[in-house]
């Protein structure tokens, strides 16, 4: 009879890693200061954090968090439907729906739980759901637990993603679900296009904008305030454990799909509430947010000068323009190496391999804090420089040229995801945008190259030997023109 | 290095720069034959070629000052890498102004190996465009020979720079001459008789009625018979095709041969008209400001092709040894002499291949050119 736990026994990944010493999860902190922890007695800089704006070890935040617990106790011991419910909670909704600019919000326990509870609740079978090839784990799970038909786009693919809504039943209420900002490469959904794509096709649009909000925008408010877009996402959804240095996560929308959230979906009724601590915590950053644009500006430098400070060294950043800088590696082996080299001389990054990402593509993500001190960030270079150049990820010798970043502050023009050509690395040419009108000249060659390339595609098709065409021209058109049903056939 | 600039092609003007420098450069040597440009793009193009169904590639160009001064492509080739079961990226394309500093050819062979480096390639190998079953090596003698349908030219400062940018050589390809007035040798005709006679060995040539089933065919006896020459990867259906459709025009059925055995094919040899001068007078466009000059001049020079090239022959694993390969040469250079060509070119065998080799020279051919082909440890 089999054993349901044999898989256990015969998974090896573990063991290999740990024998080998390049086993790099779990690993315990001793003691945090934001930007610097210290792991196995030794201090290092923490360059693989969500902790954006340093807020987790602020202390106005963390007074608030005791001060609540304090009140309110330790937990609140039970779901927000029944007995969890405190006033706290209903503040945070109130100043979460003004800051994201919506009707209504409701806050769940843990973002992960946000994502698998609207989606649940909000997708029936008779709805399809269309959804991002690169979405986080959340989304994918969320649409698994719901009764949805579900449809992936590729990775930024609007063209694939209109060739699936117009394929898709027109019966079935639609739904566009989208990372705002792509949480293992950094870089930012074209959201513009997915709008006029979902007013086309009347499909609504949930995004999940955990690495967007507080870092995003004029004011913070995430990827749609900065494409402009904040009334034509219907729902967004946000995290507390990033920007908002707390443990949470919030779904904001209209009042009557709020509500109906709240009151239908299983991870927000069969759970405990966020602790009065988390609440409070979150709150507080909110408020600091909303205060402090500085802090904002100050991420976003740090970002800018660690993508730019890495591709000076001759790293691929690849496509990010957030405080999400991903390090391409490569090979997954090597990716362990470089985790376990960087942490040796003291910085703490994260490895990513397959399948989170794709094979061949295994990365060093590291993330970014406003709180990060230039001497910190430079002894963060310096690590990347040395073992990149012992285990050969960089040349020798600097790049003479190299891209520049300019990360998404408020108002900057994004390449957004899956148009960058390096990400979509089988193109070798992309179109590029026009800021001056066509010039005759230039309409005149595009003319010219369209009558070649005509030419040529005429002269691949079947056709006697070369030496024939010269002589018989004539007899070989009236011969074409006779079988020209058969043209483009091999 | 003041001024220069290796940047990676991301856009369709600087593609078309890239596509373009060969010709700037090479307009007046007379080893150069212009491919058409269009060709080219097709070739580049991953939404058109077959062989980005597995490979990517990434283009450079390197600008001095504004001025395209060197060019060279990296290639990703995962059935390769499947085949050989390595870890080898590869390099193509490469083109350098010689009046540039040697610079230039490091940087750019920097800026390919950085990029497979960055997909966890350990070893860089070329020059191929972009696999061994298409254009490669470097021409390293025969500059002032005639050139040929498909293969590569370049103009002798290359080498240096490759081995400056810390290349070694790694393989010679041979290019042979062979004059269609050349007197047969007894050994062949000997070992023509002795196959008739006993192997009931039939020689027949391509159908071109039915295109797409003798295609099938060589593709089978190509696969099968190159499979454990060096550097080989074998061709998918789709690339087979492909190459198919684009030779088609230039198809003679009589120098398309296949050999049976009890009807079943064992080896093949394959030559095609060399287009070069066609190719020549056409100048890399078939129109000019939409007129067909170019097609016109490419046709009326392809009235008076002399010259063949005879681009592979290839013997089942089962066959071999018995002189099949020796009667498919002579069964070649008579078709060649019936249909009134001049001389044919035999390229390219490897410089270690010492039965052909010797096979080749022995029917009176003359070794003309070498390509040279280059790898370097990236790891």
């Amino acid at each position: 009879m089999p054993d349901v736990f044999e898989k256990c026994s015969a998974w090896k990944d573990y063991r290999i890693a740990r024998a080998t010493g390049l086993y790099p999860y779990f690993r315990a902190i001793e003691q945090s200061e934001g930007t610097e922890v210290v792991i196995d007695g030794k201090r290092r800089v923490m360059a693989g954090s969500n902790n954006y704006l340093g807020l987790a070890s602020d202390p106005r935040v963390k007074e608030a968090a005791l001060a609540a617990t304090r009140k309110y106790g330790t937990t609140c011991s039970g779901s927000r439907l029944l007995n969890g419910t405190l006033d706290l909670h209903e503040r945070l909704e109130h100043r979460l729906a003004r800051f994201l600019q919506k009707e209504a919000a409701v806050v769940v326990s843990t973002g992960f739980q946000a994502n698998l509870a609207a989606l649940s609740a909000l997708l029936g079978r008779h709805d399809t759901v269309f959804s991002d090839r690169g979405n986080h784990a959340s989304l994918v799970d969320g649409i698994r637990l719901s009764f949805g038909q579900e449809r992936k786009y590729r990775h930024g693919d609007l063209s694939h993603l209109e060739e699936l809504l117009e394929k898709s039943s027109p019966e079935h209420g639609r739904l566009i679900v989208t990372d705002g900002v792509f949480s293992m490469e950094g870089d930012v959904c074209p959201l513009p296009g997915i709008v006029s794509l979902a007013r086309k096709h009347g499909a609504r649009i949930l995004l999940d904008d955990a690495h967007g909000t507080g870092v995003l925008g004029a004011s913070g408010r995430g990827t749609a305030e900065h494409f402009g877009l904040e009334r034509e996402v219907d729902l967004v959804m946000g995290t507390f454990s990033k920007s908002f240095a707390s443990l949470g996560g919030v779904i904001a929308g209209p009042f009557e799909v709020i509500n109906y959230v709240k009151h239908k979906s299983r991870p927000i009724i069969f759970s405990a509430s966020m602790t009065p601590g988390a609440v409070a915590a979150a709150l507080a950053s909110l408020e600091i947010i909303e205060r402090e644009p500085d802090r904002r500006a100050r991420l976003l430098d740090v970002a800018e000068t660690m993508h730019n400070g890495l591709r000076a060294l001759g790293f691929d950043t690849g496509v990010s323009v957030t405080p999400v800088v991903p390090v391409l590696v490569g090979d997954q082996l090597k990716c362990f190496r470089f985790w376990k080299a960087l942490f040796e001389a003291g910085v703490f990054t994260n490895p990513v391999i397959p399948p989170a990402v794709e094979p061949g593509r295994a990365l060093i993500r590291t993330s970014f804090q406003a709180t990060h001190t230039d001497a910190q960030l430079d002894r963060v270079l310096e690590a990347f420089e040395l073992v990149g150049r012992r285990l050969d990820v960089i040349p020798e010798t600097r790049p003479l040229h190299w891209e520049r970043v300019t990360v998404a502050r408020p108002g900057v023009p994004l390449p957004v995801a899956g148009q960058e050509p390096s990400r979509a690395a089988r193109n070798v040419h992309v179109p590029g945008a026009r800021d001056t009108p066509w010039s005759g000249r230039e309409v005149a060659g595009l003319l010219f190259d369209a009558v070649e390339s005509l030419t040529w595609r005429a002269t691949q098709l079947p056709a006697p030997d070369l030496r024939k065409l010269a002589t018989a021209p004539l007899s070989y058109l009236r011969e074409k023109g006779r079988s020209f049903s058969r043209w483009g056939s091999p | 290095m003041s001024g220069l600039r290796v940047l990676p092609v991301r856009t369709a003007a600087a593609r078309n720069r890239f596509i373009d420098l060969p010709y700037a450069l090479y307009r007046d040597e007379a080893g150069f034959v212009p491919p058409l440009k269009m060709e080219r793009r097709a070739a580049l193009d991953p939404s058109r070629h077959p062989w980005f169904e597995f490979g990517t590639a990434e283009l450079f160009l390197a600008e001095q000052d504004g001025r395209v001064v060197g060019r060279i492509a990296a290639f990703h080739d995962q059935n390769h890498n499947r085949f050989h079961g390595d870890s080898t990226g590869h390099f193509g394309m490469f083109e350098v102004d010689l009046d540039a500093p040697a610079e230039v050819s490091r940087e750019l062979v920097t800026a390919a190996a950085t990029w497979l480096r960055g997909r966890g390639l350990d070893r860089l190998e070329g020059p191929v465009s972009p696999s061994t079953n298409y254009e490669c090596g470097l021409l390293v003698k025969g500059q002032d020979a005639p050139p040929s349908l498909r293969t590569p030219w370049n103009p002798p400062g290359y080498a240096e720079r490759l081995e400056r940018a810390g290349l070694r050589k790694t393989r010679d390809l041979l290019g042979w001459e062979l004059r269609t007035d050349v007197p047969e040798p007894p050994r062949f005709l000997r070992v023509e008789a002795a196959l008739q006679e006993s192997a009931g060995v039939q020689v027949r040539s391509f159908d071109p009625g039915h295109f797409d089933r003798e295609v099938e065919i060589l593709r089978g006896l190509y696969n099968a018979a190159w499979e454990r020459n060096w550097g080989f990867v074998p061709m998918t259906d789709r690339e087979f095709q492909h190459m198919a459709s684009e030779l088609r025009p230039l198809l003679e059925p009589r120098m398309v041969r296949i050999a049976e055995v009890a009807g079943e094919p064992v080896a093949f040899s394959l030559a095609l008209p060399d287009a070069s001068p066609a190719l020549k007078a056409a100048g890399g466009t078939l129109t000019t400001f939409g007129l067909p000059i170019g097609l016109l001049r490419m046709a009326w020079a392809a009235r008076t092709l002399k010259r063949l090239r005879l681009i592979t022959l290839g013997v089942k694993e089962r066959f071999r040894r018995r002189g099949l390969d020796a009667l498919l040469c002579l069964d070649a250079l008579r078709g060649a002499r019936a249909l009134g060509y001049e001389a044919a070119e035999l390229s390219w065998t490897l410089e270690d291949n010492l039965p052909i080799n010797r096979a080749i020279s022995s029917l009176g051919a003359r070794h003309t050119k070498t390509w040279r082909l280059y790898e370097k440890e990236l790891a």
